[in-house]
């Protein structure tokens, strides 16, 4: 049920640029939205009557000296805002310059039940064989079965790449369609194709698994950018990073070479035949830099799939 | 337990499938893999169709005269195989309403198809049978394909209604995207098997 617009005014707050509202919220209520803001920006809830919970929004006003601006749109509780924390850093400009990951869709798949399912059909058909109307009425019942399993869904993967040059680390997250940024990303994320709109969903449906996501269509890549690590060492004497599955390295004489798999503490491998690495991590260097690329073993939290990306001047 | 009439000659009846139809077995779950290759090829094409074709136009093979498969058997088979392919359709976004649209022609051109070769075997007709099998299923569809790509001229019109009228081809045309009236080739299917089910049996056993 849409109820009719409530609004409610944060009171005594000082005006603010972008940042991220600290709400209070008290039920029955199921969903809150901001107004006055340049991402549409939705609060899930399921609370019921007397229940409380305080969650944080990210918040994107328009107008910078605007106050906060809720609206109950289902649920006859109350929601105010508590307090309103300034938001991440912004990601240096030289960070936007670099290529971005291009994460790629794996369509939908047999599930292994669905496997299970047809083999145990195979069997059953073949056991029945000697009575044969028998043996086509099962197939007919395990055909029917597969058809109607539960669908599967088409994987989308978010990729990351933590990038490294003389502005720092910075993790760059891509997904397409949605992606579940780290807390301390920047907040207006940018999309591929630019412009492209999105919004901003707080899940708080379930408390204990709160969840912050960013939505657009499907065709549209959102791009986060949170602070890495502070120091990434990739060295010829010694991986001081992580456990990496694939390093390509290019010399600043401009000469690729890969060396596979790369653990922790190890020198760098002998260079090895074969590899094809993803152009758009081939690109972005300028001439003469060293350059250093590997995919990581383990991929962080967001993520399906990472890579680490070294690009440095050269030491003379 | 099957009992043989006395005075007729003993029929060995294993109860396996045909031996093609595991080969459409191996083939029709060979399309339904994460193959790169495969699924580069077939892009978004509904794998259900592909499946079907296949196994339609195994299920409708005339049969040896002395042959000892179950032709049921094979259908059971190719039922799972094809509830496994509607499954992967579905997750990858196909509609229910088109997938029904190829599956209900689909089921009929593997029931009606598979008992005429059956029939026909039982009741002597296999020659006839396989005759016009070979020119409404394969033959004509094959032939006017071969005179658009290779001939260098279109067919004659005769030629193209005849290639429309058959299952196979409307299979085809699903596979590719297509979504024609299943109406005349399913009137061929019927034909077949009344062809073959309407002259009197000459042996009591199926034994294709």
């Amino acid at each position: 049920m849409i109820s009719l617009s409530w609004v409610l005014c944060a009171l005594s707050i000082a005006p603010l640029n972008d940042g991220v509202l600290e709400l209070r919220l008290e039920g029955p209520l199921e969903v809150v939205s901001l107004d006055g803001v340049r991402v549409p920006t939705r609060v899930l809830a399921e609370l019921a009557p007397a229940e409380t919970l305080t969650v944080r929004v990210p918040w994107l006003p328009v107008d910078p000296d605007a106050d906060p601006e809720l609206r109950r749109v289902e649920g006859a509780g109350s929601a105010r805002v508590e307090a309103v924390l300034s938001a991440p850093a912004l990601a240096p400009e030289a960070l936007s310059r670099r290529p971005l990951p291009r994460p790629v869709e794996t369509p939908a798949r047999v599930p292994a039940v669905g496997w299970w399912v047809f083999l145990g059909g195979l069997f059953a058909v073949l056991a029945a064989r000697r009575r044969p109307m028998a043996a086509a009425l099962i197939g007919a019942v395990f055909g029917a079965g597969l058809w109607a399993l539960p669908q599967a869904e088409p994987e989308r993967p978010v990729v990351a790449v933590l990038e490294v040059g003389t502005f720092g680390a910075w993790w760059v997250y891509v997904g397409a369609g949605e992606l579940e940024p780290p807390a301390a990303a920047v907040l207006e994320l940018e999309t591929s194709p630019l412009g492209a709109s999105w919004e901003w969903i707080v899940d708080a449906r379930d408390p204990s698994l709160l969840r912050r996501l960013a939505q657009a269509s499907e065709a549209t890549a959102l791009v986060a950018r949170s602070p890495g690590p502070a120091e990434v060492r990739l060295g010829l004497t010694a991986n001081g990073f992580k456990d990496l599955d694939e390093l390509w390295r290019r010399s600043p004489a401009g000469e690729w070479t890969r060396h596979g798999s790369w653990d922790v503490g190890e020198p760098l491998p002998l260079a090895l035949e074969g590899g094809l690495l993803p152009t758009w991590l081939r690109s972005g260097a300028s001439p003469g830099a060293d350059v250093w690329v590997g995919r990581l073993r383990e991929a962080p939290e967001a993520a399906q799939e990472a890579w680490v990306r070294v690009i440095l001047p050269a030491k003379n | 337990m099957e009992i043989q009439e006395p005075g007729v000659q003993p029929e060995v009846s294993k109860g396996r499938p045909p031996l093609l139809c595991l080969l459409s077995l191996a083939v029709s779950v060979t399309l339904l893999l994460p193959v790169p290759g495969i699924e580069a090829s077939l892009g978004a094409s509904p794998r259900l169709a592909w499946c079907a074709l296949v196994w339609v136009a195994t299920l409708s093979l005339p049969q040896a005269e002395r042959g000892s498969a179950r032709w049921s058997v094979g259908l059971g088979l190719g039922l799972c195989v094809l509830g496994l392919a509607a499954h992967l359709d579905r997750s990858r976004g196909v509609e229910v309403d088109a997938l029904w649209a190829i599956a209900w022609p689909a089921l009929l051109f593997a029931v009606l198809l598979a008992g005429a070769a059956s029939k026909a075997q039982k009741t002597g007709t296999a020659t006839r049978h396989a005759l016009l099998w070979l020119l409404l299923l394969p033959g004509a569809p094959l032939i006017s394909h071969a005179l658009t790509s290779w001939g260098g001229a279109p067919p004659p019109g005769w030629l193209e209604f005849l290639a429309e009228l058959s299952p196979l081809s409307w299979l085809a045309g699903c596979a590719a995207g297509d979504a024609p009236l299943p109406w005349l080739p399913l009137g061929v299917a019927v034909l077949l098997f009344t062809s073959a089910a309407s002259a009197p049996e000459t042996a009591s056993e199926e034994t294709t």
